[in-house]
């Protein structure tokens, strides 16, 4: 869904059909919802919807936590996993791969302790946070 | 080992749920929505639209003068609760907003198109509207009003046209009367009311005389053309030359049926039916335009003895014996199959199973995986019989033949070409029997959930345009 196919001769109404939806995040808004849907798969899904919307909307306003499937304490359990040992650190490569597999693109590739080629904890977890509080804010900015 | 990289699944339970609860066209809903009134907050007016959505009925009933177009509105309006909106009325209604910009003797027809359509988008958005649903009698009346709905956002879900030749329709405005307290449209032949009161309060409209109906249905002729193809595809035509009540259901039962969803599905189909019935010819059809895998579950059989894996030894003495596996063995088989990365991503073809209540019973509880199509290819055993017996094998070339529909070209190859053991005769006989025995509960078990019976005495063409008929059209009221 985040790919229109930007055709020579594509009809107008469209264009500014995928603009608006663009612009209000709406792709990433269903995107973030239905992977909810999947994880919790409540009985009453329009019920559902709506929780998330209205938490969404009270985020947007308040700065209250987004409706997110990864949660802060998520993120220290997916460290210990990748660090099972205790060393307080995981490679570049680790933490690059664990930001994809969390559905995370754009994230800091110099993160510090690059050069030692030792992310620590806090590191991770911060940049973590960051961009996933991005990717759930569904919403347009002005 | 690094967890990142485990591959994600998702679950096949996920799509029976996300099916029974016709999430994705709750989604289409909620985008289309979007799309047509792009609103400045998306968010809220999710929270508004979701909290509104129903399955509230949304129909537009057309149709010459005097087909009963009135009538039929009103007898549906009881049936569903709904909202019924007659472009007269309406325009007595008016809000004070809009009324200053109708024209000076406002009319049904001097009102212009873009005036009519915001009257009703206001009435439509009344909060009675959106929770019983509504139906719009005589309203578009030309093409422009229809696009001029549609560019609103107001889309009917069923359209009703009634359909019946001028000569019929003006006869039946001759015998016309209505009631001049309660408006009620009576007949002095169909519908004669009961009461006397009534009868001697009846008068004939002016505009059901001849010569004003030539003039009506020369009008109404000439937009109908326009105005239904803006709705084609939920169009339906009914016949108004029929008693009223065959009418009525016609439309009723028209109208409580869910628009075809296109949403993507996973067919889930099972075809059963005695041997020489064609299973293996229409399941090969099917799967070669579909592109679904065939789960053959005689094969799955036979390839576990091939292979002397556990499962297969102990199979073997059933199989010997020519007894039914046990479900103890043969569902975990089963399972696994039909988890595999084909069949959950494509759907799948099942054939030789179930053969019990019992085997369709267990594989209904197999969560994510109760079949979504069931289909009876009934045939007669002589039927059956002559099919099989007559079938012929060429051991040299392996070309198939038929002795009666498809036989072998030259002398030569029908001399050696001989017929498989299990085509004798007796041996067809008593297969079919193995599978009549259990027909009876087989099919009353399917019967609750829609099975679908095929004639399958017919060429293969035909048998297989029934089953994709049955596979593609909605099965029940849910629309899947």
């Amino acid at each position: 869904m985040d790919n229109y196919p930007s055709a020579p001769n594509a009809n107008p109404i469209e264009e500014t059909a995928t603009d608006y939806l663009q612009m209000h995040r709406i792709p990433e808004l269903f995107h973030n919802l239905s992977a909810s849907i999947v994880y919790n798969r409540p009985d009453d899904p329009k019920g559902f919807m709506v929780d998330y919307l209205e938490q969404l909307k009270k985020a947007r306003a308040t700065g209250l936590p987004f409706p997110a499937l990864v949660q802060d304490t998520d993120l220290t359990s997916v460290f210990r996993m990748l660090d099972p040992v205790g060393l307080g650190y995981i490679t570049y490569s680790q933490y690059a791969s664990t930001m994809e597999a969390l559905g995370i693109t754009k994230y800091n590739t110099a993160p510090t302790g690059k050069d030692k080629d030792q992310i620590s904890s806090e590191t991770f977890c911060q940049e973590a946070k960051k961009r996933l509080n991005e990717l759930n804010a569904t919403f347009f900015v002005q | 080992m690094d967890q990142t990289l485990r591959p994600l699944n998702i679950p096949p339970e996920f799509l029976l749920y996300a099916e029974k609860n016709a999430l994705f066209e709750l989604f289409q809903r909620c985008i289309s929505s979007l799309l047509i009134d792009r609103p400045s907050d998306p968010i809220t007016y999710l929270i508004d639209l979701l909290k509104k959505d129903s399955d509230a009925p949304k129909i537009i009933i057309l149709g010459p003068p005097a087909s009963g177009r009135h009538t039929i509105a009103k007898m549906l309006q009881k049936k569903l609760n709904a909202v019924l909106i007659e472009p007269e009325e309406l325009l007595r209604d008016v809000p004070s907003k809009l009324r200053d910009k109708l024209p000076v003797n406002a009319t049904v027809n001097n009102i212009s198109s873009s005036l009519w359509t915001q009257i009703y988008e206001e009435r439509l958005k009344d909060f009675d509207c959106s929770r019983r649903g509504w139906i719009l009698v005589d309203f578009p009346m030309n093409r422009e009003q229809t696009l001029a709905l549609q560019a609103k956002g107001i889309c009917p879900r069923h359209v009703v046209c009634l359909e019946a030749p001028d000569t019929v329709m003006i006869e039946r405005a001759a015998g016309k009367r209505i009631d001049s307290k309660t408006k009620d449209i009576y007949h002095i032949t169909w519908n004669i009311p009961n009461s006397r009161d009534v009868q001697e309060r009846l008068i004939q409209l002016e505009e059901n005389s001849e010569k004003i109906m030539v003039l009506r249905l020369k009008e109404y002729r000439r937009n109908i053309g326009g105005i239904k193809d803006c709705f084609k595809s939920i169009l339906r035509s009914v016949n108004a030359d029929q008693p009223l009540n065959d009418v009525y259901l016609q439309v009723y039962t028209y109208t409580s049926k869910k628009p075809r969803s296109i949403a993507p599905r996973t067919p889930r189909i099972v075809i059963l039916g005695p041997t020489g019935s064609g299973r293996k010819t229409v399941a090969m059809q099917v799967s070669r335009k579909y592109d679904i895998p065939i789960v053959s579950i005689p094969t799955l059989i036979k390839q576990q003895i091939v292979n002397k894996t556990p499962a297969g030894v102990s199979m073997k003495s059933y199989v010997t014996r020519e007894a039914l596996v046990p479900d103890s063995l043969l569902m975990p088989i089963i399972k696994d199959r039909l988890n595999q990365k084909d069949c959950i991503a494509k759907g799948w073809i099942m054939i030789g199973f179930p053969r019990t209540r019992e085997q369709g019973e267990s594989l209904a509880r197999i969560p994510g995986l109760a079949p979504s199509r069931v289909f009876f290819l009934d045939i007669p055993l002589d039927i059956a019989v002559e099919r099989l017996t007559q079938r012929r094998l060429d051991p040299i070339t392996g070309d198939r033949f038929h002795t009666h529909e498809h036989p072998p070209p030259t002398h030569n190859i029908k001399e050696r070409s001989r017929q498989h053991p299990t085509d004798d005769k007796e041996v067809v006989q008593k297969r079919y029997q193995a599978y009549t025995i259990y027909y009876d509960e087989l099919q009353d078990y399917y019967s609750e959930q829609d099975g679908i019976h095929i004639a399958a005495d017919q060429d293969t063409y035909t048998v297989f345009e029934a089953v994709e008929a049955g596979i593609v059209n909605p099965l029940n009221k849910n629309g899947f």
